[in-house]
């Protein structure tokens, strides 16, 4: 079986659906981070899209020395960047808001108590710490190879981890007592 | 300094790529400077728990997607191709020339006079319609994306306009009604943009002035606002005016809208 890296040079050559195999091996996982950093399905489709519209139009930029998917990851980061940007200048998305709610009641996946509290803190986290702890968290991801994706040093990312989960267990507290107290009330 | 190096180690601890005995080691040092073995593990607790995060199927829609754009981005770049080997096959033609290799020196220039008359007058005429057939196909691309279920794209089929070299009558339309009937206020908001563009068409500019009584969205309605003062567009005082009478009407609207009318 070819590497991402030999593949993703035949892509570079001009050889357009040798990308196919990319997707196809690379979109399970590049949906599961960006739906885990807006909690909203269509737009986590999109966004992965985007991804490998840049990858074609960047192609010439890959040089194959490192690995594929540090590169791939790059580009999610700059998307998600951009997309946050963007949100940013605009009235928070009412699909946005109403995504947590919709993906709790129509899909049945937060199981337990201490999950949607999870997901709950997650979503007012910045989106730049909501990111990195989720970027960390992928299957063999490095912190040096973290550092190339947000260029920075590996220090750097290890503190930035550091206070995005110092960050996020603040919120987590704090959601977990109206919790508790209302169970106790019920 | 200390703190730094105390927020980096936890980093490390947390790590799932360290081994069994390094983490004791991290935590023993950790302790000691402070820590508490309560919140260490409160903390490994939570890192844990986010890979727990369900992530829900992505639909069929993401391939169709993907493998639609692939397709149209093969037939753009060989169209693209194709015109660049006319040009190089040109060129080649007209330096394997006895004549121009002869009189190299004093035919380059003429030659390649010659060359980019020809090419701005027949691959000119080429380009013009290939660039034409693409815009046509962003055009397609773009009413069916419009109808799409999702804001996100149908604010992506509106941002499709920017690209194209000029919007005719039936998408300028197009995105009017987007205006005045899309549910979310950001598809709207990305239409004023859009309109704002073409606001010296007169039936954009007119369209632009009846869709502010109709908005409830205090962010679109400062949007058409804003666009009326910048345009200087005095025939929008009636259509302000109707809203003003809107008892509804958003606080700061409502001073913008006075404001607007004073300065026009």
């Amino acid at each position: 079986m070819n590497t991402d890296n030999e593949i993703m040079m035949d892509v570079k050559g001009d050889d357009f659906d040798k990308l196919g195999i990319l997707f196809e091996r690379h979109k399970k996982n590049l949906f599961g981070f960006f739906f885990k950093i807006t909690y909203d399905r269509d737009l986590s489709e999109d966004l992965v899209q985007d991804v490998f519209i840049r990858i074609l139009k960047y192609r010439e930029s890959f040089g194959g020395y490192g690995k594929f998917s540090t590169w791939m990851y790059s580009i999610a980061h700059n998307i998600s960047v951009d997309h946050f940007r963007k949100q940013k200048n605009k009235q928070e998305d009412p699909d946005t808001l109403n995504s947590l709610e919709s993906y709790d009641h129509n899909h049945n996946i937060i199981k337990n108590e201490e999950l949607d509290i999870l997901n709950r803190a997650m979503l007012k986290l910045v989106p730049d710490k909501r990111e990195i702890l989720i970027l960390s968290k992928i299957k063999g991801m490095k912190y040096k190879e973290l550092g190339g994706i947000l260029n920075c040093s590996e220090t750097a990312v290890k503190v930035r981890i550091f206070r995005a989960l110092k960050d996020l267990r603040v919120i987590y507290s704090k959601m977990e007592v109206p919790a508790n107290e209302a169970k106790n009330v019920g | 300094m200390k703190q730094k190096m105390s927020d980096e180690m936890i980093a490390e601890y947390l790590s799932s790529d360290i081994s069994e005995e390094k983490k004791r080691e991290l935590k023993n040092k950790l302790v000691s400077s402070g820590y508490s073995k309560i919140e260490l593990e409160e903390m490994e607790n939570l890192y844990s728990n986010i890979d727990g995060i369900k992530v829900p199927e992505s639909s069929d829609k993401l391939g169709l997607n993907f493998y639609r754009s692939l397709g149209i981005y093969k037939d753009v770049h060989s169209q693209n191709n194709s015109l660049i080997k006319v040009f190089v096959k040109n060129i080649r033609n007209v330096f394997s020339n006895k004549y121009a290799l002869r009189f190299v020196y004093s035919l380059t220039l003429l030659a390649v006079g010659w060359y980019f008359g020809n090419w701005s007058n027949q691959d000119g005429r080429k380009l013009q319609s290939m660039s034409k057939e693409i815009d046509q196909m962003k055009q397609v691309l773009m009413y069916s994306m419009l109808e799409q279920p999702s804001a996100t794209e149908r604010i992506k089929a509106i941002s499709y306009a920017d690209d194209l070299e000029n919007a005719d009558d039936k998408i300028l339309n197009a995105f009017l009604d987007t205006l005045n009937n899309d549910p979310n206020p950001n598809v709207r908001l990305t239409a004023v943009e859009a309109l704002s563009k073409y606001s010296d068409i007169q039936f954009v500019r007119s369209g632009l002035i009846k869709s502010i009584s109709v908005q409830e969205s205090p962010l679109v309605q400062v949007a058409l606002i804003d666009l009326m003062l910048k345009l200087k567009e005095k025939g929008s005082i009636t259509e302000l005016n109707r809203l003003l009478q809107n008892r509804e009407l958003n606080y700061s609207v409502r001073s913008k809208t006075k404001e607007t009318i004073q300065r026009l």
